[in-house]
């Protein structure tokens, strides 16, 4: 009898123990679920006499919601290695320049990149800003802000590859006939596509990665070169931002190609819109015009004289 | 919905799908062979036979998919290349590819479930099958291809199915290696397309139902033959 009593009050408080713990799994995945749980630090103390943005436009007074991908993200967001409970990123400290000058808080919100238009359409998110281009196809259904960062496809290779010795390259041509690795859904892969869709003599085969970028393959002779976005080859490549580690055995051949710029994203059907984009403008005028976004650039070594054709000064 | 996105992007979804079902139709049968095999062992009264193979289902069905496709395609890679530097010969990594290791990362993973579905087919004949082809002099070897096996294989087919069914949607992983199947260009349309991505899941739901429901058709078509037969 007192051996039963003993496992009856067992069971009970096991029980017990596993109804808190599904309770407390839950709130957590509730709060996961609702992003933003990740801090992306940023902070609202204004300085005094500095300009004011107003943040009239935002889903949620005080908090400016913004969508980006923060999974293999380096260097537009991702965690940090050393604390990966926060987010670093040349994006992030862009999006905590902003919130400074409007007075809000900023929460960057976890979105799978494949899915950034859906939630952004979907009035997830008040803006999307990820590596953001501007297509004819987001011109559909998107507003887009001033450009806030001018930049271009670049392209790697080994460096003991003798077959780009003392080639500068013009166009994605260059690549016709190799193997070239980049990211599913980059506007690289789309302009080695369009290369192909012309019937060229020589092709260009394209090996797209989901997720991370696997340079790697380019290491072990598996590709020839890689073509994506200069910000992602400076990190991985040339080892720029906090846990990137340089490869030696690769580098960047000639400049970039293809330049272009990137935009944060508005929701075109959203009355809210055209209330923030202007303020999200103005914003980037000033982040432009006092050095802001210029000290994040060089921070990250993405300076470039290209950043002068968008407005961004030194300050 | 504008469907008139389809007939542009039809001749490369056509493509991906056309890649799922080589990924399928050379995945599985390694996987059902390496099954085999693994079941046998599994139930060998050797144990250097039985633990091995039961380490290898408990391993492969325990870990996550994506975790082994990676230790095959990255670790194997860079294993071969470090082999290929220091011996100064022709470079193996090369070998490992999106094709490579995406099919063997599928029949290694399936195999651990292929060989618990033999092992179940096998213990669902009645014992008394076996006693009987002993008791008429049949020995083992002829008892299990003879009688244990031809009644255990019906059984076996819809789960066999069920997992072929299963692979074809699994084989999306691949794209994480930058193998080009279905979902791997459904992913590169919709981001490309985003303003309007409805017609394109449709169009690959579309797809994945014709690969699948044929499948499942000729599986119930021939179960029937072989009941029939036996």
């Amino acid at each position: 009898m007192t051996q039963d009593i003993g496992r009856r009050s067992f069971l009970k408080r096991t029980g017990q123990l596993g109804g808190l713990v599904a309770v407390g799994g839950s709130i957590e995945a509730l709060l996961a679920a609702c992003g933003g749980n990740v801090s992306t630090g940023g902070g609202t103390t204004p300085t005094a006499g500095a300009t004011t943005v107003a943040s009239a436009g935002l889903m949620a007074p005080g908090n400016l919601q913004w969508g980006a991908d923060y999974v293999s993200g380096a260097p537009y967001v991702f965690q940090d290695p050393t604390n990966p409970k926060n987010l670093v990123g040349f994006e992030v400290e862009i999006a905590v320049a902003m919130a400074k000058l409007m007075r809000i808080n900023q929460a960057q919100v976890e979105v799978c990149y494949a899915n950034l238009e859906q939630a952004l359409l979907g009035n997830q998110v008040d803006m999307v800003m990820n590596g953001w281009e501007k297509t004819p196809d987001r011109e559909k259904t998107e507003l887009f802000s001033d450009p806030y960062y001018r930049y271009g496809q670049q392209i790697i290779v080994r460096v003991d590859d003798t077959r780009f010795t003392g080639v500068t390259p013009t166009d994605v041509s260059v690549l016709g006939g190799y193997t070239v690795g980049t990211g599913s859904g980059y506007l690289a892969e789309t302009l080695m596509d369009d290369y192909n869709a012309t019937n060229p003599p020589k092709k260009i085969n394209v090996h797209a990665y989901t997720g991370n970028i696997a340079f790697s393959d380019l290491v072990q002779h598996k590709v020839d070169a890689f073509f994506l976005d200069f910000p992602i080859a400076a990190y991985y490549v040339l080892g720029t931002g906090p846990g990137a580690q340089p490869i030696p055995q690769l580098k960047l051949l000639g400049g970039t190609l293809n330049k272009d710029n990137y935009y944060v994203g508005f929701n075109k059907s959203s009355p809210r819109a055209s209330i923030l984009l202007p303020e999200i403008n103005q914003a980037f005028s000033i982040l432009k015009a006092n050095g802001t976004l210029y000290q994040i650039y060089k921070k990250w070594q993405l300076w470039n004289s290209d950043q002068a054709s968008i407005g961004v000064t030194t300050g | 919905m504008d469907f008139s996105i389809i007939p542009q992007a039809l001749p490369e979804f056509l493509h991906g799908a056309l890649n799922t079902i080589i990924y399928c139709v050379v995945s599985f049968p390694l996987a059902l062979l390496l099954g085999l095999i693994l079941a046998l062992m599994g139930s060998s009264r050797f144990i250097w036979l039985r633990g091995p193979a039961r380490i290898y289902i408990e391993v492969i069905r325990s870990t996550p998919f994506i975790a082994q496709i990676f230790l095959i395609y990255f670790g194997l890679s860079t294993i071969l290349f470090n082999i290929s530097n220091h011996f100064g010969s022709a470079n193996l990594a090369v070998y490992v590819n999106g094709w490579t290791a995406g099919i063997a990362a599928l029949a290694i993973n399936y195999s651990a479930y292929e060989a618990e579905v033999f092992r179940a087919g096998f213990l669902s004949v009645e014992r008394g099958q076996t006693e009987a082809a002993f008791s008429l002099g049949l020995n083992s070897q002829q008892n299990f291809f003879r009688i244990v096996l031809p009644q255990a294989v019906p059984l076996m087919i819809p789960p066999f199915v069920n997992d072929l069914i299963y692979m074809l949607k699994d084989s999306a992983i691949v794209s994480v290696i930058a193998g080009l199947e279905l979902t791997a260009v459904l992913d590169t349309w919709r981001i490309r397309h985003g303003s309007d991505p409805i017609p394109l899941f449709i169009l690959a739901m579309v797809l994945y139902l014709l690969l699948s429901l044929p499948t499942s058709y000729f599986a119930r078509w021939y179960e029937r033959k072989l009941r029939a037969a036996l």
